[in-house]
């Protein structure tokens, strides 16, 4: 009943912030039309809408404008651009739509241009189309309508639709009478050529843009990984449940590593993975490992039997985690799509979508308890519709609260907490003996450790692992065994912030560099 | 076993939340500030020669452009900085070289439709009696010979085609006395001997402002 009253009282809030916004009317379209379209509104359209405010008709005026602006090209390629970002793909060919023809024609071919194919793919038509035709924020991941490119001169299924859909759908492979063998290499000129495609709603091995070329690419699944990547990514864009690979806490024995990463022996790397099984499972005696792996694993196998190109049969798995309550979700099912309909039924997904929505457009604004109910209930009102959705997130007086501007310190102390967070992703739970309750305080609350002499403490620490005396030349932190090394640029932010005294996002020193080598 | 499973975890790369727009605190991303310059000088078109990298950027040039990372979503620049900078205002210059460069003969500016509007109150006040058409004489114009008023009219108006009225302005928070700040850049304008260079040190130096980069 009070989560009732809370969505209702919520909902009227919202509704009343429509009519009243906070800002004069000028300056609520500018930033409905930056916000949205990324560009400013142009002098005539100021004029205009100086006149509807003199003549007491601005409301119908912003109401018509923010149609306009919801059913422009800019918006659903800014919408596209986002969700680049939030799925990690490379940008596309960032260029006026004005000049891609013309650079076109002067590569003369898509070939040699990935970031031209980057813009006319799969997975980015399912991107505009989210805005352009109001479709559910759902079809993301629950999507069986595919606009399939096909990518002249270039290995077939390496980044052709055509290629990645040819298992599933034959008959793109003999389109246009024209017949290619997966893996053969096609005439390189031509006009660029798709095809629409649609699946059953009850397909199984469909998924949105997971079962994309452009997913699979960027997703790489090895016989090692076992499609963990691409899991962890569905993870972390669906649930917003980030994780990080884990160095176990009985770790340190890197040669080890490179032992198995390359080993001496006569067999590749690829047939030692492929020889473990079952029996030589790892995961049950490190949980720092199963903290991830308890429900990467049972993910990653509804997508074990597709490698590069998307396999006629679904695999079985899991959709499992625990939700914050402690509880356990644990749903089997059969193939990616019904997963992703698993996915999309979940508390936890419709959170982490207008949670994704708030960062977008109100970044700086914190998004209380409350306010997250009263999106959720608002996103499932209209039926996820992106537009319709959006039009309720502009209603809202946060989205036109001004940006703070940050002083030196402030925005140095920002970088830092970013860079701290990237540790603790690693860190966290992790024991660590000589520390009061064993285990490592989390670097992003301030002061480290509780007080300010724990925060000289680990300053001096973090001084010495990531070699701050010699910017950063020889760190023992992040570990070499792990992917991330940090740039010259970060290992200056770090060693500036701590000779700096460790100002916080206020101001306030957190203590004076005395570092001990 | 141990040594697999630290295998394991390596193959695994998983990276924070929250992968923003390029660019991150509120700055507009570099293909929202390419396509804020375009319609700001009515869609003229850069594509020829060297010109062409103002209206699509480079893989070269992401790094200074504030571009994520698509290996881990990190920016590589929170806020535009100076490369960033350098090449927004070469851009910016190079638009209004185009807007009103030399024609065949060498000697005319080309008037079109967009230098009538930045330069539509000055020409209106001083032709407000022959309605002649604007011409190349406006622009070649002694900033000496304006009245402090007619300057200020013509730095107010310039500030708006750029930035938007006064509560646009001011909603950013940098700006708080805004008529000093008109009056320091029609101080500037001083500076300079015609009216075409004080106008485009002004332009390029209002576009270059949080005001136009920020959303």
């Amino acid at each position: 009943m009070i989560r009732i009253l809370t969505v209702l009282l919520g909902l009227f809030i919202g509704l009343s912030a429509l009519a009243n916004p906070s800002v004069s009317p000028l300056v609520r379209l500018n930033i409905v039309s930056k916000k949205i379209r990324g560009i400013s509104i142009s002098i005539v359209e100021r004029s205009a809408a100086q006149k509807a405010v003199e003549n007491g008709t601005f409301e119908d005026f912003f109401q018509q404008r923010l149609e306009d602006y919801l059913a422009s090209d800019e918006h659903s390629k800014k919408m596209s651009r986002r969700l680049e970002e939030l799925f990690r793909f490379h940008g596309g060919l960032n260029a006026l739509p004005e000049v891609v023809e013309d650079y076109i024609q002067k590569e003369g071919n898509y070939e040699y241009n990935p970031r031209l194919y980057s813009d006319n793919n799969a997975a980015n038509f399912m991107f505009e189309n989210l805005s352009k035709k109001n479709l559910s924020w759902d079809t993301l991941l629950t999507g069986k309508d595919y606009r399939a490119y096909q990518v002249r001169g270039n290995n077939f299924f390496s980044y052709s639709d055509w290629g990645f859909l040819s298992a599933v759908m034959p008959q793109l492979a003999t389109d246009n009478g024209v017949e290619y063998q997966t893996g053969e290499t096609q005439p390189n000129k031509g006009p660029l050529v798709f095809k629409d495609v649609n699946f059953s709603a009850k397909d199984p091995r469909i998924a949105g843009v997971i079962t994309t070329g452009r997913f699979f690419n960027r997703y790489v699944n090895t016989g090692l990984n076992k499609n963990r990547k691409r899991a962890a990514a569905i993870f972390r864009v669906f649930l917003c449940d980030g994780m990080s690979a884990a160095i176990p806490s009985s770790a340190g024995k890197e040669d080890e590593i490179y032992d198995l990463m390359f080993p001496h022996k006569s067999y590749t790397e690829e047939d030692l993975i492929k020889s473990m099984n079952e029996s030589d499972s790892i995961h049950g005696n490190e949980p720092d490992c199963m903290k991830c792996h308890y429900k990467l694993d049972p993910m990653g196998k509804t997508l074990l039997t597709s490698q590069t190109i998307l396999s006629p049969k679904a695999g079985k798995g899991h959709l499992r985690y625990k939700k914050s309550d402690g509880s356990m979700v644990d749903i089997p099912v059969k193939g990616v799509g019904e997963l992703a309909t698993a996915i999309s039924q979940q508390n936890e997904y419709a959170s982490c979508q207008v949670r994704h929505f708030w960062n977008w457009f109100m970044p700086d604004s914190k998004l209380s308890p409350e306010k997250e109910t009263q999106l959720i209930a608002q996103f499932n009102q209209v039926g996820r519709r992106t537009n319709d959705f959006l039009k309720f997130i502009i209603a809202q007086p946060e989205f036109y609260s001004p940006r703070p501007s940050y002083t030196e310190d402030q925005l140095l102390a920002k970088n830092v907490r970013t860079f701290l967070k990237r540790c603790q992703d690693c860190h966290k739970d992790q024991t660590y003996s000589d520390s009061p309750d064993g285990r490592f305080p989390d670097f992003t609350v301030w002061p480290i450790g509780g007080s300010s002499e724990s925060m000289k403490e680990w300053s001096q620490m973090i001084y010495r692992v990531m070699d701050l005396t010699h910017d950063g030349e020889n760190p023992r932190m992040p570990p070499s065994s792990t992917s991330w090394r940090t740039s010259y640029k970060e290992a200056q932010v770090i060693k500036t912030w701590i000779d700096k005294g460790m100002p916080d996002e206020n101001g306030k020193l957190m203590g004076k560099k005395e570092i001990k080598l | 076993m141990k040594n697999s499973l630290k295998l394991f975890l390596l193959t695994i790369v998983l990276l924070p939340l929250n992968s923003l727009a390029s660019f991150q605190d509120g700055f507009l991303s570099t293909p929202d500030v390419i396509k804020n310059v375009y319609f700001k000088f009515k869609k003229i078109s850069l594509t020829d020669g060297t010109l062409g990298h103002c209206q699509v950027v480079s893989s070269s040039e992401e790094g200074s452009m504030g571009y994520h990372s698509p290996v881990n979503g990190d920016v590589s620049s929170r806020q535009p900085g100076v490369p960033f900078l350098n090449w927004h205002r070469a851009c910016v210059n190079m638009y209004l070289d185009k807007m009103t460069y030399p024609d065949v003969s060498g000697q005319q500016k080309k008037i079109d439709q967009l230098t009538e509007e930045i330069y539509f109150v000055l020409w209106d006040k001083i032709n407000l009696s022959n309605g002649a058409k604007l011409n190349e004489n406006l622009l070649r114009l002694q900033i000496g010979t304006l009245s402090e008023n007619l300057l200020q009219d013509h730095v107010n108006h310039v500030i708006e085609w750029c930035l938007g009225s006064d509560d646009e302005i001011i909603y950013y928070g940098k700006i708080y006395n805004m008529a000093a700040f008109k009056q320091g850049l029609a101080q500037e304008m001083r500076h300079f001997q015609t009216v075409e260079n004080g106008t485009r040190n002004l332009i390029v130096k209002l576009l270059a402002r949080d005001e136009f980069l920020m959303y």
